[in-house]
């Protein structure tokens, strides 16, 4: 009875670890899909409303969720406390807090911190120009990442159990 | 220090604010501008004439040992002034300046981008100018009985040179007459009189005042006439043709008109050929030429008044 239930404990735990890896890779493509909506959003508000930024990064934030959610509200929140600063600077900060929640590479990472540095010094071309730029990256990330959750998901999933399995083999 | 360049520090990077906080200590209520210039000293101009800033705050006469603003500083302020989001204020940086919270003016210079002969935005910022808001309650107090009189409002040309005092004397009139439950619509091409921001005037303009901003005068004037039914017309430097045209209109229609021109003498002002047919029984029946003693916000206003017959 004890070496049934040791058995079903490390394989129900290796199962779970390799669930955790699947999950990221699906994290990294539900990220990049909002950071891509969210993008969309501030292009909306930029170009036909004209709105602020910080304005336009509250609304964008409160249609996203988890770590791409906190990373807009708090750059607009960042924005309405410290007006005298960099958009690069905020949202190095913003990443830097909210690291542990994004499932994104550091190479997507460096793709929002590009947009950055050009975000607000221009006018509504220059930022759309700014934005389809972003977009069109993010979508190849995106592409890769879709690729990769294909790919990996199903494998990691499936190493965890037979992990699972073998380590029950050689312990038990 | 003075709760108004609190608002104001808001716009400068870290090390300059904590510079710019012991001059504004130092010098009180006698701000009226900050000029900051690429590779130059940061200087402030106040009623006791214009100092270069130390690096320790302290307002010097001297430009040695002057805090010198560099390229960042200017892009930060710039940045901070247009709230990052320069597409969202094309239309005020075209017109050369943004109105900050406070009311306060910032205007910019540098290497313009144009289209069909037209500023379209700065692509070098090379200096910017901030002008301190003033706003004085009770800055009309002088004059307002030659104004307000038991059968109605007189119609009045406020003259006076440039910094002599008309728009505070204006923006004062218009609150105190408003206050006491006149329609009044106050043409504010310049964003000078009510300083909307974010749809709140920063200056006090009255309770029953409704502001037009940045549109030309002639267009603001029709407008406001067709949509707010006001009482009383409020505008700021009068002297085009088609802004006096649009004053005629008003006469016509039986609104109160209170406006300001540029001038140093009532003689030179009636004999200007797009003011004098405003003059007169039907239409501004007094000119009123405003004086100052010395400069700056706490200056003492005084008016002379010049009765206007029809023969002018």
């Amino acid at each position: 009875m004890l070496k049934l239930f040791a058995v079903a404990t490390l394989v129900l735990g290796c199962g779970y670890i390799g669930a955790v890896f699947s999950m990221a890779y699906k994290k990294r493509v539900q990220q990049l899909e909002e950071l891509c909506n969210a993008l969309r959003s501030l292009e909306f508000d930029i170009g036909f409303r004209s709105i602020p930024l910080r304005e336009a990064f509250d609304r964008a934030g409160k249609a996203c969720t988890g770590g791409v959610r906190d990373i807009f509200a708090y750059v607009s929140q960042c924005m309405a406390e410290e007006r005298c600063t960099t958009m690069e600077t905020l949202f190095r900060k913003a990443v830097e807090r909210f690291k542990t929640e994004l499932g994104i590479s550091d190479d997507d990472i460096d793709i929002l911190l590009d947009f950055s540095k050009k975000l607000g010094s221009g006018d509504s071309a220059h930022e759309n120009k700014n934005i389809q730029i972003t977009l069109a990256k993010l979508g190849v990330a995106l592409e890769e990442a879709r690729n990769a959750y294909r790919k990996n998901s199903g494998l990691c999933r499936g190493m965890g159990i037979l992990g699972g399995v073998f380590a029950a083999i050689v312990l038990v | 220090m003075n709760t108004r360049y609190v608002e104001l520090l808001n716009y400068f990077p870290p090390d300059l604010r904590k510079i710019l906080e012991k001059t504004f200590t130092a010098v009180g209520d006698s701000l009226y501008e900050i000029r900051i210039r690429c590779g130059k000293p940061l200087a402030i101009g106040t009623s006791g004439g214009v100092f270069c800033v130390l690096s320790d705050g302290m307002p010097s006469p001297a430009v040695g040992g002057a805090y010198i603003i560099s390229e960042r500083d200017l892009k930060l302020i710039f940045q901070a002034v247009c709230e990052n989001s320069v597409y969202a204020f094309m239309d005020e940086i075209k017109q050369g300046f943004i109105t900050v919270k406070g009311g306060h003016r910032v205007g910019f210079c540098g290497r313009t981008t144009t289209e069909k002969g037209k500023i379209e935005n700065f692509r070098e910022i090379s200096s910017i100018n901030i002008r301190v808001a003033h706003e004085v309650l009770g800055a009309a107090n002088y004059i307002i009985n030659e104004i307000v009189k038991p059968d109605g409002i007189v119609n009045t040309l406020l003259v006076s040179p440039p910094m002599g005092g008309k728009t505070t004397v204006l923006r004062d009139i218009a609150r105190q007459i408003s206050d006491k439950g006149t329609k009044t619509a106050l043409i504010d091409e310049r964003g000078e009189l009510g300083a909307l921001f974010r749809g709140m005037p920063q200056n006090d303009v009255g309770l029953q005042t409704d502001i037009i901003e940045n549109a030309p005068k002639n267009d603001a004037i029709i407008m406001m006439l067709k949509t707010m039914s006001p009482q009383l017309i409020v505008a700021d430097e009068i002297a085009s043709k088609e802004d006096c045209d649009a004053i005629q209109q008003c006469f016509g229609t039986g609104v109160s008109v209170i406006a300001t021109t540029h001038g140093s003498a009532v003689e030179d002002v009636v004999q200007r050929q797009n003011i004098k047919p405003l003059l007169g029984d039907a239409g501004f029946k007094q000119i009123i030429l405003l004086k100052k003693e010395g400069c700056g916000i706490n200056t003492k206003v005084f008016g002379t008044v010049a009765k206007v017959g029809c023969k002018c």
